[in-house]
């Protein structure tokens, strides 16, 4: 059997439908095929923050802060509730020398226009209340939100198909070739080929075994986190929170402290993150494992890790049951930015992956931006680097 | 009280501690130590030990066994504790939980 279309994306997260929906939205026939099932991938095991307060100065912040205001009319132009919130978060700092690294970070991202600050001891008690008496202070942003992944990729999926986007699970790629007037043919798991002008890779932390069914090596990795879920409570604080250790390690590693069990630390790359979903769960995060492959098992070491940090940073949390410990894979880069845009000499191929840890907060600017390089339209933002480069995996 | 004094299966009732007092929704209730919680609660003749969150039905005592977690209140400030294998110690604060509860004050005394 034989289908035709414009645009072939593959792999089905929140990035190949938001790519599947603006494509479609600019006139373009649109089909998508993923392997698995829908949410199978990164986006159905993650967290669900748009969190601008992570991010250096730099393309990747003004892209989150463009993604973010996309979110906050999404759920208008798709027709249905994505979860939008906007709860702010506030990244808690333990010492002194962490606060010397995260003041010069806040005015760095204070002069790019990000509504972000330093709080004292006192409003830091008054907005998290139950957080351990350790903390000095913290940051607060009032922007950082958060999305329900599920309903933005359903409404990706609806929206798009009523302008005619076909969407397919369980159809992997699993070869391609170009016919003698140029456009791909890529036979498909159910036996099927698809003809297409144009191809876009969205497979997530597996984009570069499918492209290595385009002769190309893209440099994506898998980065395996797992996170816990809790049963519903009431809300513990205000935001949602992080701690600064984590980004005091990334921004000054001189810094990083000297823990008991380093070794264990290194290799789960130990990170907290704290979050209320809409239903009144939160989910505790996370770990950052470059070793794990494309094993996707939760393991006790994690469960302990993680429970251990939120009982010593909120201690009301010793008293909350874990219901749920998931996995799933970061689609990571070396450079810790995206790919986006046609991939050189291969003419009609794209790349749209490699988000990482941002994959929810830039679902919307990603598929924009790629419908823009396809209709030729000038962006806004610069875009130089984002587009495929080579660099050493 | 209510209690099966002659159980079949167990026997007849011998407590294994001592009397101690407990507050249920502001009420004292006499307990025995290291008793469940539910099971005080049942002798003292209260069936209905929460709401639920959507619809504020009445629910209590199901499984009995610590799977179901439909007898959860908030004991000493901490909501969703399974009453049915949470034991009794003296001078436990109980409320009635709606919804998924509040955090109470308190030194959330309960391990
Ligand atoms: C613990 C954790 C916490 C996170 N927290 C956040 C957060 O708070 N905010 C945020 O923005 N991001 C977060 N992320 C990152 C986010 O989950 C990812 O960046 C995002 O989901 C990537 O989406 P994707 O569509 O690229 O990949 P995926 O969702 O993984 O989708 C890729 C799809 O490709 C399919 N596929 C693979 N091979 C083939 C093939 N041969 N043919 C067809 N289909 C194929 C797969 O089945 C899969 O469905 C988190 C991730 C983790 C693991
Ligand atoms: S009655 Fe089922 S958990 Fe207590």
């Amino acid at each position: 059997m034989k289908r035709y279309c414009d645009s072939l994306v593959i792999g089905g997260g929140i990035i190949g439908l938001s790519c599947g929906y603006y494509l479609s939205r600019e006139g373009f026939k649109v089909q998508v095929i993923d392997s698995m099932e829908f949410g199978s991938g990164s986006s159905g095991a993650c967290d669900d923050m748009i969190l601008l307060q992570s991010k250096k100065p730099g393309v990747v912040l003004e892209l989150a802060m463009e993604s973010l205001e996309m979110y906050r009319f999404l759920h208008m132009e798709l027709g249905c509730d994505l979860g939008f919130k906007q709860m702010g978060g506030m990244i808690l700092i333990e010492n002194q020398e962490e606060l010397a690294v995260m003041e010069e970070f806040v005015s760095s991202q204070r002069s790019c226009g990000l509504n972000v600050d330093i709080v004292d001891r006192e409003e830091l008690r008054r907005r998290q209340p139950h957080v351990s008496d350790r903390f000095i202070s913290s940051t607060y942003s009032p922007d950082d939100s958060q999305v329900d992944p599920f309903l933005v990729m359903k409404g990706f999926i609806n929206a798009g198909q009523r302008l005619g986007m076909e969407v397919r699970y369980r159809e992997a790629a699993v070869t391609a070739e170009k016919n003698g007037a140029g456009r791909w043919q890529v036979l498909t798991s159910t036996g099927c080929i698809v003809e297409a002008e144009n191809v876009v890779i969205s497979a997530g932390a597996w984009s570069n075994i499918v492209g290595g069914l385009f002769d190309i090596s893209i440099p994506i990795f898998p980065r395996r986190g797992q996170l816990l879920i809790t049963e519903k409570i009431p809300p513990i604080g205000e935001t949602n929170l992080w701690s600064a250790s984590y980004m005091v390690t990334k921004l000054r590693p001189d810094l990083a402290k000297v823990r008991e069990n380093q070794s264990e630390y290194n290799e789960l790359g130990l990170g907290f993150s704290f979050t209320r979903t809409a239903h009144g769960n939160y989910l505790i995060g996370s770990t950052r494992e470059e070793q794990a492959g494309f094993k996707k098992l939760v393991d006790y070491r994690a469960l302990e890790a993680l429970s251990r940090q939120v009982a010593h940073i909120i201690p009301l949390m010793r008293h909350v049951h874990i219901i749920r410990h998931i996995a799933g894979f970061r689609p990571a880069t070396p450079d810790g930015k995206m790919i986006l845009g046609p991939w050189p000499g291969k003419e009609g191929l794209y790349v749209a992956s490699g988000h990482e840890g941002d994959g929810i907060a830039m679902a919307p600017i990603t598929g924009k931006l790629l419908s823009d390089i396809f209709t030729g339209r000038k962006s806004i933002t610069n875009m130089k680097e984002l587009i495929p480069r080579c660099m050493v995996v | 009280m209510s209690r099966i004094a002659e159980h079949p299966i167990l026997g007849p009732l011998k407590p294994s501690g001592r009397e101690v007092s407990i507050l249920v929704d502001g009420e004292e209730v006499i307990a025995y130590e290291g008793e469940m919680i539910a099971a005080a609660l049942m002798a003292s003749g209260r069936r209905v030990f929460r709401y639920t969150e959507k619809r504020r039905e009445p629910r209590g005592l199901y499984c009995a066994i610590g799977r179901c977690t439909d007898c959860v209140m908030i004991v000493n400030g901490i909501p969703n504790v399974r009453t049915c294998v949470t034991p009794v110690e003296p001078g436990m604060i109980i409320e009635t939980q709606r919804g998924i509860g509040r955090w109470g004050g308190g030194d959330h005394g309960i391990h």
